[in-house]
């Protein structure tokens, strides 16, 4: 996209048709879509309660519209780059979407139209939810495709307005305290990355974040030290990198697990590719520096995942567990991202991907199972397979694809990262995903037989049909993406290269650069 | 100089933050913990676009260095961002403290339980 852009809407609405001018504005739509409407349902919370479910529903479905759009053109035709304003780089921000960004756009783009469908499907009243849904959309959709740094640091902050709220939102017991607690880690974590950026613009003079890759030659290694234990400690807060990991279970479990499958299956992916992509910008030339943060992620990953299923082990309440197995999760994406290979890292790619589906999967399950409750205590759902076998079949199949059994597609995730490390003659690697894959079946495996037990248990209200349908989408792409990776593979591919040579996401802004 | 100065002003700032939000369990004082780190920050913004004897950067006949803009930009967008995290926050307390009768964080979590 450099082709020069309209400024006056009025005017290029005259001259060319309002195909050409979708087309034209396409990378700002997954953005702007959402955060509009988002406006238009607090006035029509106000206003017009009717309209509040059409709007959500339109956001829902502009978002997966315009994110799947970008996406897919990104992957056909190669990076799109979109100035807002006209505004060239130096001076102006820019949106460059890269398939690394395209890759990530498309988790936002399914999963929060996901979690507005699973709204409007399970809530009477979705109208705050819903319009902090919508904010989250389009700071998470920013989030994944901004090239300006500080821009980045606006989307992390408005997606963090929005999760705060939607912590907040339960009324019931600690949900403020939580939400507080949310709010002290997340502003901690915000200022030790302005810090970063702060640091990157005194020692690199721009705030591009190709620009940035560019120049990352001329910063002094004590400079890039300094910003690299910033952005770790920064979006550590956010992944849940242990030790930084401890306010999520109390967070989530306030939160419920609506909430914590948008948490644990977006808002951290986005925290993934922020640290990804701003690391590397900035060691992009930095041989040393790259090595050591890379063995940082493998052993940071290793012990999250050890420590993650270890805590899921011994957890009692089912959305306990589920965000210590993201924390898990989390380990197996860093061991990818760390070990810096191609192959590496489209591991830990196509594991974000997946991770998002079966956890989205298992948390919305965890919530029909639970029956509207935030905490969902395992001893209470004892016979719950008698009395829900829908719900439970659908977790049924999330718990497998996050075990790694085969035919899900958290098998081939897993699959991908054991032979990447094993290429590179890392042996340490499998063993901890052998570990967490034993440790993980045998907690799930608890959970199963308590459910599978006969008992009269409490009596639920039955599951809404149309709830348990959106809670079988992402369940059902668990069980289909096990057999149609094949295809997507290729794409995963050139969004792994993108992070393995930072020089060709430099080409993407800079064509000239070597 | 001054430019140092400035810097290890707002380093000493963040460490009094820092210290102020983890070593507290009274949810006000974590505010003003959040609130000096900020302001920690945006300090440094400040102290890196620094110039010597350069002028605001405001274009005025007769004046010929400016000081950096781009970080000016960045602190206003910080100082609002940060205004309503805070409000936020002591929108939170007060929420708190309607239900519980107090702000000491631990207190209300072991309650909450």
């Amino acid at each position: 996209m450099t082709a020069p852009l309209p400024f006056s809407l009025g005017g290029s609405l005259l001259t060319v048709g309002a195909g050409d001018l979708l087309q034209a504005h396409l990378p700002v739509l997954p953005v702007i879509l959402p955060l509009g409407l988002a406006f238009l349902v607090s006035l029509a919370l106000m206003l017009a309660p009717r309209t509040v479910r059409p709007l959500l529903a339109l956001a829902a479905l502009g978002q997966a519209a315009s994110g799947m759009a970008v996406a897919v053109r990104v992957f056909r035709t190669g990076p799109l780059l979109y100035r807002l304003g006209g505004w060239a780089p130096p001076l102006g921000i820019e949106l460059a979407v890269d398939e690394l960004s395209a890759g990530f756009l498309l988790i936002v783009a399914i999963a929060m139209p996901l979690a507005l469908v699973h709204l409007l499907a399970t809530e009477r009243t979705p109208g705050r939810r819903g319009l902090l849904l919508c904010l989250l959309a389009a700071a998470a959709a920013g989030w994944t495709t901004t090239g300006d740094l500080f821009n980045l640091f606006v989307f992390v902050e408005i997606a963090t307005v929005a999760c705060v709220g939607l912590v907040a939102d339960r009324r019931d017991g600690p949900a403020a305290a939580n939400a507080f607690l949310y709010l002290l880690f997340a502003s901690l974590s915000a200022t030790l990355f302005l810090l970063a950026i702060a640091l990157l613009y005194g020692a690199a003079g721009t705030l591009n974040l190709a620009h940035l890759a560019a120049s990352s030659a001329t910063l002094q290694p004590r400079t890039i030290g300094v910003v690299l234990a910033c952005l770790i400690v920064s979006f550590g807060i956010k992944i849940g990198l242990v030790p930084l990991h401890l306010w999520k279970p109390d967070v989530y479990a306030a939160a419920g697990p609506a909430a914590s499958a948008v948490f644990s299956g977006v808002v951290m992916s986005c925290a993934v590719y922020g640290l990804a992509r701003v690391a590397l910008a900035a060691t992009a030339t930095a041989g040393p520096h790259r090595e050591t943060f890379s063995l940082l992620l493998i052993a940071a990953g290793a012990v999250n995942v050890l420590v993650g299923h270890g805590m899921a082990f011994v957890q009692r309440d089912l959305t306990r567990l589920l965000t210590f197995s993201s924390v898990a999760h989390a380990g197996y994406i860093l061991m990818g991202f760390g070990l810096g290979t191609e192959a590496g890292i489209a591991a830990g790619l196509l594991h974000t991907f997946n991770h998002m589906f079966m956890k989205m999967g298992a948390f919305y399950s965890a919530g029909q199972l639970g029956g509207r409750r935030a905490s969902v205590s395992i001893a209470h759902l004892r016979g719950a397979a008698h009395r829900m076998p829908f719900a439970f079949a659908l977790f049924f199949i999330s718990a497998l694809a996050l075990v790694g059994v085969p035919p899900t597609h958290g098998f081939v995730g897993k699959w991908w990262l054991a032979r990447a490390s094993l290429e590179q003659g890392r042996l340490a690697p499998v063993l901890v995903i052998a570990v967490g894959t034993v440790l993980s079946l045998s907690y799930y495996a608890r959970f199963f037989a308590v459910s599978l037990r006969p008992a009269p248990g409490p009596r639920h209200p039955r599951s809404r049909p149309g709830a348990l349908a959106v809670v079988a989408i992402p369940v059902a792409a668990c069980l289909v993406l096990g057999f149609a990776i094949a295809p997507l593979r290729p794409h995963i591919e050139t969004a792994a290269r993108r992070l393995a040579d930072p020089g060709s996401y430099v080409r993407i802004v800079f064509p000239e650069h070597p | 100089m001054r430019q140092q100065a400035a810097i290890i002003a707002a380093v000493a700032l963040l460490c009094i933050g820092a210290r102020g939000v983890l070593g507290n369990r009274n949810m006000i004082r974590i505010c003003v913990g959040l609130t000096l780190m900020e302001t920690a920050v945006i300090l440094l913004l400040v102290a890196l676009a620094w110039r010597p004897d350069a002028a605001a950067p405001i274009l005025e006949p007769g004046i010929e260095r400016y000081v950096d803009p781009l970080p000016h930009a960045l602190a206003l967008t910080a100082i609002v961002i940060g205004a309503a995290v805070t409000a936020m926050a002591l929108g939170l307390t007060v929420r708190v403290y309607q239900k519980f009768g107090t702000v000491d964080l631990e207190e209300v979590r072991r309650r909450a339980r």
